[in-house]
């Protein structure tokens, strides 16, 4: 599970229903993605801190919804790369 | 803030406006002060009002697979939202079923109308409906405070098997007929978990893995029972 930050919290996990492999795991410290079944993370640049839920659109494999603690909802349509505050 | 504080603070600024100011501006001010009073009442009654709507500190987020609809799940409530996020409208909970913290959602493989929630002390609730009713959905549950759930509907001789981790009880799964939650076992070594999803990666053992979010990152294990 190597590119998470080590003993953080994670708050939320969502993986693919399409690709199982690809997973997006929310901290206080950020978003991260993983394409080898958590193998490894990388750190999602432009997401916002603080993800509390994250969750992936079961018919659209690269739109992906997250929330944060105080209840801001961004979406990606890029499988994570860019976020777009929705409310 | 209570609406009286603003008021009591107001007639105390005029007061000492009075003393201090000749008569002709003594009317002026007092009005000025009464509209800095009425201002503040009515900033005090909107946050009231605003808090009444506002979705609060964020736990569970679920997309719906057949209309794209989103739901959380919040300290404050259960919220569903149409377009995407922008909006939401609160659902209507029973008051014995109202929890301080709606914590995780999973969705029925087999109908996206029926949704199970945990809830942070009142074990799990379910919509059959698409969340126009609710009910308790604890029987067999070894606590009230379910952090997390998951679906497993992979298999398709069994497409409806749901998974709850209590806190300090440990992992409880249903299946079947859905009549009773029964404990699996202690779950994660780290038992603070705080999501859990089942994935479709074959564990070569005749079923697939249940990954669990935790206070120390992310554990797998296998879901094959």
């Amino acid at each position: 599970m190597g590119g998470l930050p080590a003993n953080k919290t994670v708050y939320s996990f969502a993986a693919s229903a399409t690709d199982p492999k690809i997973m997006f795991a929310g901290l206080r410290e950020g978003a991260f993605k993983s394409t080898d079944a958590g193998g490894s993370w990388k750190k999602l640049a432009t997401a916002p801190k603080d993800v509390a839920a994250i969750a992936i659109d079961p018919t659209e494999p690269d739109a992906v919804f997250l929330g944060t603690a105080n209840g801001k909802i961004f979406k990606s349509t890029d499988g994570g790369q860019t976020w777009r505050r929705q409310n | 803030m209570g609406i009286n504080q603003p008021t009591e603070r107001g007639l105390h600024t005029m007061t000492q406006m009075t003393k201090r100011t000749p008569g002709r501006w003594r009317r002026g001010l007092s009005i000025a002060a009464l509209a800095a009073v009425i201002a503040l009442t009515l900033v005090t009654l909107g946050e009231t009002a605003g808090m009444a709507h506002d979705i609060g500190h964020l736990h569970a987020l679920l997309v719906s697979p057949t209309d794209a609809g989103l739901w959380i799940g919040t300290h404050n409530g259960l919220y569903r939202s149409s377009d995407e996020g922008k909006t939401w409208q609160p659902l209507n909970i029973p008051s014995d079923l109202a929890a301080m913290d709606f914590m995780s959602f999973v969705q029925d493989p087999t109908n996206p109308k029926v949704l199970y929630v945990g809830t942070h002390n009142r074990g799990v609730v379910r919509t059959t409906d698409g969340g126009q009713t609710w009910a308790a959905f604890s029987t067999g549950l070894g606590g009230p405070d379910v952090h997390a759930m998951a679906v497993d509907g992979y298999n398709p001789a069994q497409p409806r098997r749901l998974y709850a981790f209590v806190m300090d009880k440990g992992l409880y799964r249903i299946l079947g007929d859905l009549t009773e939650w029964k404990r699996v076992d202690d779950g994660p070594s780290n038992p603070d978990v705080r999501a859990l999803q089942a994935v479709n990666i074959p564990t070569g053992m005749g079923g697939i893995f249940l990954y669990a979010a935790t206070s120390e990152g992310i554990f797998r294990g296998p879901d094959c029972f």
